[in-house]
């Protein structure tokens, strides 16, 4: 008897729901391993510059109503 | 029903696979208005009034705001996760928890929403309550000892007759459902704003406040820290359908962090003027008999919308992880709801259950943070978070490092605080204990990935993407898959 592991037996599953979606998730990964992640996609630390701004404001303001 | 199974198989798929690129179409506004609507819920509307029932106008706004933004502001980084991958919470958890890890957080966050719909729906059966009183029905369901029991578990079947039906029939609610909840919102804001009430709010005192003053606003704190990390479970759901990172991470950020919190700012203001913890019985005073009387029935329609949503989203994860099972075995999961129901005990002790959120997520908002950014630095391996036998096995499907985590966790947060009790040391006053539980979290997780626990896939982080470039024959053809 053959020792398949669990992913390789979904993606042979007798049961098509199973198989279509691992053979999809096959792919998927498969075209991000290939082509990786565009690395201008990624946030940058300038892109938190907003949020740091409000969440300092929101603490000052937490503090002057406690003062 | 075949067009109802279709839907939800296609759900469960789309909850499954990692978003490709033409699933990718939610810009900054969109996740903004989604995370919202979504967000906006029974759970804020309570968090607000325990709130505004233990600290004056003042106060309860910064409570409020800081308890909501602070949280979120430490677990928003891991949306870039998210995000980058295109992948749903659970899947996400594996690389830090473990297969059967993850599998343990999401029958944790199973039982939890098994709460939230608890709590939505005695919220709408209170409000029926009221209705019945208004009415003049026999004392049975004018009286919250048996009238809130009984609309709630009628309300508990009519949800879920309508999401046994699929995500259509949602749908069609929701039309209903969303606008009450928005329109419940403004109309309350609306009588606040432009009533005779702005004025008197500064002189308000606070209903059920405890001894000191430091006491009331640190359990008041706690109370919006534990809604605040309550949204580590969601944080994937939008996410990863964005168009880009810093998008989800920024609407991430406002939308659960910054406006979810105004249904929490207003219910802790109409506490205050209404001298009740109970949205149902705000209305009358606050709106009038008429005005509050369509209150009720927007507070209502709402309530069951949310347990709705809640519902749906929990039969879909289940099926998601175990897609051999049927749709009603799946939704069967929800039933034990009904014995949160049967009376106001579960409902009254909210302030229990958000600080046991609280602690739960806040540990956990700590190990995956550490675990994405300071022991993997960002280098996941996608394939291995789908191969169950893959690289984030670690011991027989748990990550030690995140047990150890969970364990300095306990040991914080119950030495600052006990929420059962409200029994509280000294340094829970200055730091509450959902914060500091979660850097408890995030430095013991990285000391023992780094130090006690050394798994391959932690050490050498800038080599876990070598496998992630091989195909699934090679892994195969090595007996790795």
């Amino acid at each position: 008897m053959e020792n398949r592991s669990k992913y390789e037996q979904n993606l042979q599953s007798d049961d098509p729901f199973i198989r279509n979606m691992y053979e999809d998730l096959e792919k998927r990964i498969q075209v991000y391993e290939n082509n990786g992640n565009d690395k201008s996609e990624h946030a940058q630390w300038k892109d938190a510059a907003g949020v740091i701004i409000v969440m300092s404001m929101i603490t000052l303001f937490l503090a002057a109503t406690l003062i | 029903m075949p067009k109802q199974s279709s839907a939800v198989t296609n759900d469960v798929a789309f909850g499954f696979l990692p978003t490709d690129k033409k699933g990718r179409i939610f810009g900054f506004t969109d996740l903004i208005l989604v995370q919202v609507v979504v967000g906006l819920s029974a759970f804020g509307l309570l968090t607000g009034a325990y709130t505004g029932s233990m600290l004056g106008s003042s106060q309860s706004f910064a409570a409020t705001l800081f308890g909501n933004a602070f949280p979120m502001f430490l677990i928003a980084p891991i949306i870039l996760f998210f995000a980058r991958y295109g992948i749903d919470t659970f899947v996400g958890f594996r690389s830090s928890l473990g297969y059967k890890g993850a599998n343990v957080f999401f029958f944790v966050f199973l039982i939890l929403t098994l709460g939230y719909i608890a709590i939505a729906l005695f919220m709408a059966g209170e409000a029926l309550v009221e209705l019945a009183v208004w009415l003049n029905m026999p004392s049975f369901f004018a009286s919250p000892g048996t009238g809130t029991p009984f609309f709630s578990i009628s309300l508990f079947a009519v949800t879920f007759l309508i999401t046994v039906r699929g995500p259509a029939a949602i749908r069609k609610f929701n039309l209903f459902a969303v606008p009450a909840f928005i329109l419940f919102l403004v109309g309350l804001i609306a009588i606040i704003v432009f009533g005779q009430h702005i004025p008197a709010l500064n002189s308000l005192l606070p209903v059920e406040p405890f001894e000191t003053n430091s006491r009331s606003l640190a359990i008041a704190l706690e109370i919006n820290i534990g809604l605040g990390f309550s949204w580590l479970p969601y944080l994937g759901q939008y996410s990863r359908l964005a168009k880009n990172e810093k998008h989800a991470f920024k609407a991430g950020f406002y939308s659960y962090g910054v406006i979810v919190s105004l249904a929490a700012i207003v219910a802790a203001l109409s506490t205050l003027i209404a001298g009740s913890l109970s949205p149902a019985s705000w209305m009358m005073p606050i709106a009038g008999p008429y005005a509050g009387l369509i209150g009720l029935l927007l507070l209502t329609v709402a309530n069951v919308g949310a347990a709705i949503f809640l519902m749906y989203s929990q039969t879909v994860s289940f099926k998601t992880l175990y897609p051999k099972k049927t749709w009603l075995f799946s939704m069967g999961t929800t039933i034990p709801t009904v014995f949160l129901l049967l009376s106001a005990t579960f409902y009254n002790a909210f302030g229990s259950f958000i600080a046991v959120i609280s602690f739960i997520m806040a540990s956990l908002g700590g190990i995956i943070i550490s675990d994405y950014f300071f022991v993997k630095k960002q280098k996941i391996s996608l394939r291995h978070l789908y191969d169950t036998e893959g690289n984030y096995t670690y011991w027989k499907g748990i990550n030690p490092s995140a047990l150890v985590a969970i364990a300095v966790s306990i040991l914080v947060y119950w030495g600052l605080y006990n929420p059962l009790t409200f029994n509280s040391s000294n340094l829970f006053l200055y730091m509450s204990a959902g914060i500091p539980t979660y850097f408890a979290a995030l430095i013991s997780y990285y000391v023992s990935a780094k130090y006690i626990f050394k798994y391959e896939v932690d050490q050498v982080s800038n080599t876990v993407d070598a496998p992630a470039q091989e195909t699934a024959t090679t892994l195969i053809s090595k007996g790795e898959i």
